[in-house]
């Protein structure tokens, strides 16, 4: 029930996470599920890591096709339009999750930057600017 | 009298999502590509109708031709999933809760 701990993922794979399932997904990280493929392989490992965009890196896989035969692999790439379902753990609380995930939203916002002396001169110029342009104006009225 | 009805809150059916979000924990039917038909309690959904769902009944319908007679034969396997992801991308159409009676 960790927030998701999404390293390095940009401003929109964060807005993704946020808007769609896909952190249901990303929580299953470093457990063993079995995912169905469009191609009627069911292959069965290890999440390493799920982005965004449900593209998923496993290890440790083993694939099933239709005829019942197994293949084991160590290393297992899949993009996320060839996936069709995920087996979710039986315990798992979509809702719980959820809301434990928009609790966290707010957490996860930047610190303001720090303004260095350049943007405060610029920003102290300006306010300068606006004023003296007021002054001006009041004048000539 | 009018006061009950005030008590009900009105549930206002706005854009096609919010059919969906009236069915939250409720059993609904899922048609999905490749003649696949699932069955499961809604736990939640998104703007993909990327779902989940749980205590899902997957109904697999494959034609065969039968060799002798060339007629079409329907079989339709089945199989319980206790809980599961769907991806929006297979999904035909939602139908709102199953009333069993």
């Amino acid at each position: 029930m960790a927030p998701i701990n999404a390293g390095n993922a940009t401003k929109k794979e964060m807005a993704l996470f946020f808007n769609t399932l896909s952190c249901l997904v990303k929580n299953l990280e470093k457990q063993y599920i079995l995912v169905d493929l469009r191609n009627e392989l069911s292959l069965y490992g290890k999440v390493i890591n799920v982005d965004a965009y449900m593209n998923m890196e496993m290890e440790d896989v083993t694939l099933y096709d239709t005829r019942g035969q197994e293949k084991a692999l160590s290393n297992f790439y899949i993009t996320a339009r060839c996936i069709r379902y995920v087996h979710m753990p039986e315990r798992a609380d979509a809702m719980a999750l959820l809301t434990s995930q928009l609790s966290s939203m707010t957490s996860t916002k930047k610190d303001k930057q720090k303004r260095v002396y350049k943007t405060s001169r610029a920003l102290r110029n300006h306010a300068d600017t606006l004023k003296d342009a007021y002054t001006a104006s009041k004048q000539l009225i | 009298m009018a006061d009950e009805l005030d008590v009900i809150p009105s549930i206002t059916v706005k854009e096609p999502l919010d059919l969906v979000r009236l069915s939250l924990d409720e059993k609904i039917y899922v048609k999905m590509r490749n003649d696949r038909e699932l069955k499961g309690r809604l736990h939640a959904y998104d703007q993909h109708m990327n779902m989940i769902l749980s205590d899902v009944e997957e109904t697999i319908t494959t034609v065969e031709i039968d060799e002798e007679t060339y007629e079409e034969v329907y079989k339709s396997t089945k199989r319980n999933i206790p809980m599961l992801f769907v991806r929006g991308d297979g999904v035909i159409l939602v139908s709102p809760p199953i009333r069993t009676s």
